[in-house]
């Protein structure tokens, strides 16, 4: 009797333990040997080359955040607003709700507003970079170190015209290696040119096109050959037509 | 007669070309003085030690958000910042003062400490283009790794700014004065315009300030700024290169009671 009794204690424990592991688990759906090798990336915009938010309500993203891990949290077009009367900055108020460290890619100064890139990670940093490309483009970088001593270069930018995209080819060759990830947004109609550059063979070139016809851009994720997309699921974020791409890219 | 009236009209037209001349020399100076005016750059800035990282405010930031509001700085310099430590209740405090103010923040770590990380930090109303903590050196006698966090800032002028936080070693004057050696090496290397506050943990006629910090501006004064009632000179904000910046307005802000140090803040130009 009381041997049952230490067999179902310990059982207990056991499950418990093993609960409580796959509960602080950043990828709890994938296999071990997966979760060690896997970048998690949410991705969140309008694809539309218009600002994220529209109302001074982040909730939905916000919980979004905290309740699907991750390693990298993108805010595209997450404007602030630098003029004091009216000063906002929405990346640092989700940052803070969401327990992130909020970094900001730069693209512009337009009048009273900043306009770029939230990025967001569960770490603070040495080290990051905006490198200006061309007006109202700059390449961002930050090393970041994910599950099992994985370091890499995440970066980002965005490329709205031909000639952002000519001046910036040059530069994202020069800092590719194989521990940069660069996931981008582009204007749709600069695919097929994003596709000359990055030839297969030398690059790994992914575009991930939006469900909504009237959007007008695409992400578009550059590595070496060691790494691939494993997946990408697009999802309506509250209901003002945010959209937030769940990336996943994979070692090799 | 029409002699005389000939002699005349050619003083007029002489005094007349001279007028003409001087309103033209008149015109291109005030243009240029004009141009001079719109190159320079102008910034209210702050350097504020938050003491264990808001101990006094039992680590709340409203405090210092409220008090920081109030003198509306461009950039503000911050030493003594826990980020999800044991004692400050496992909270990032740094991003949540910079949501309190919608200032960019960044956090350089010094050390790692009670189950999290303990250093310096700037908040900018601007962001920033390049972000980088150097650790400083530790000769024999340091009590403590020091590090330096530098920012670089592109202003909506488009003019580039490099804005700098650091709290140096208390234990002697030969550390204080190493560590600032190596920051002057690591900082002095190209004529962008350099704004450096900071808990020196040195007063004026210690050889880390009066030897090591002969190269730059000083934009404060040498009024005491801690503790909270103000009895010792530690806190400073050095410009650089020094003949091209000044102090427009210098203040120490004593008895706010939620710090061992006085925030200090300077209104200043670099041309």
């Amino acid at each position: 009797m009381q041997r049952t009794n230490i067999l179902i204690i310990l059982s207990a424990m056991l499950w418990a333990f093993v609960s409580c592991g796959k509960g602080k688990d950043p990828s709890p759906d994938l296999p071990d040997w997966r979760k060690n090798s896997t970048i998690s990336i949410q991705f969140y915009s309008r694809l539309s080359n218009d600002k994220l938010f529209r109302t001074e309500d982040y909730s939905a993203v916000i919980s979004r955040i905290r309740v699907n891990q991750n390693h990298v949290a993108v805010l595209h077009r997450v404007d602030a607003v630098y003029n004091l009367s009216e000063m906002q900055n929405p990346m640092v108020t989700i940052a803070a709700e969401a327990v992130k460290i909020p970094l900001f890619a730069w693209s512009r100064y337009s009048s009273a507003q900043v306009e770029g890139s939230g990025i967001l990670l569960g770490q603070t940093v040495a080290e990051m970079k905006n490198t200006p490309v061309s007006g109202g483009c700059a390449y961002f970088s930050v090393p970041v170190l994910v599950n099992g001593g994985i370091n890499i270069n995440f970066a980002t930018l965005t490329f709205e015209n031909e000639n952002q995209l000519t001046t910036g080819i040059p530069i994202i060759k020069e800092k590719l290696d194989d521990k940069a990830v660069l996931v981008g947004v582009a204007a749709k109609t600069l695919q097929s040119k994003l596709k000359i550059a990055f030839p297969e063979g030398n690059y790994h070139l992914e575009m991930i096109e939006p469900k909504d016809a009237k959007a007008t851009q695409v992400i578009f994720i550059v590595t070496t050959p060691k790494w691939g997309l494993d997946e990408c699921k697009e999802i309506s974020v509250g209901t003002d037509g945010v959209s937030c791409y769940d990336i996943n890219i994979e070692k090799l | 007669m029409k002699e005389n009236k000939k002699i005349g009209n050619s003083i007029l037209s002489k005094f007349n070309k001279i007028s003409w001349l001087l309103f033209l020399l008149f015109f291109m100076l005030s243009f240029s003085e004009s141009k001079a005016q719109s190159n320079a750059i102008r910034l209210k800035v702050m350097s504020f030690n938050v003491c264990r990282s808001g101990e006094l405010t039992q680590y709340s930031v409203a405090p210092f958000a409220n008090l920081i509001r109030q003198y509306q700085p461009d950039f503000i310099a911050l030493q003594e910042l826990d980020y999800k430590t044991t004692r400050n209740t496992g909270i990032d405090f740094l991003t949540k003062l910079g949501a309190a103010l919608n200032m960019f923040p960044v956090f350089g770590r010094t050390i790692f400490y009670q189950g999290g990380e303990y250093g310096i930090a700037v908040l900018s109303k601007y962001p920033f283009l390049l972000v980088k903590t150097e650790p400083l050196p530790s000769p024999a006698g340091t009590k403590e790794q020091r590090a330096v966090l530098i920012t670089e800032i592109r202003l909506p002028s488009g003019q580039d700014i490099r804005f700098v936080s650091t709290h140096l070693d208390h234990s002697t004057d030969a550390v204080g004065s190493e560590m600032a050696r190596a920051l002057n090496n690591l900082l002095l290397k190209d004529d962008m315009p350099i704004i450096l506050g900071g808990d020196f943990n040195a007063r004026p006629e210690t050889g880390t300030i009066a030897n090591e910090m002969q190269s730059w501006k000083r934009f404060c004064n040498n009024d005491p700024t801690s503790p909270d009632n103000p009895t010792s000179k530690i806190d400073y904000l050095f410009g650089y290169p020094k003949e091209k910046c000044r102090t427009i307005s210098y203040q120490v802000i004593a008895r706010t009671g939620i710090s061992d140090h006085c925030p200090i803040v300077a209104e200043i130009e670099f041309q």
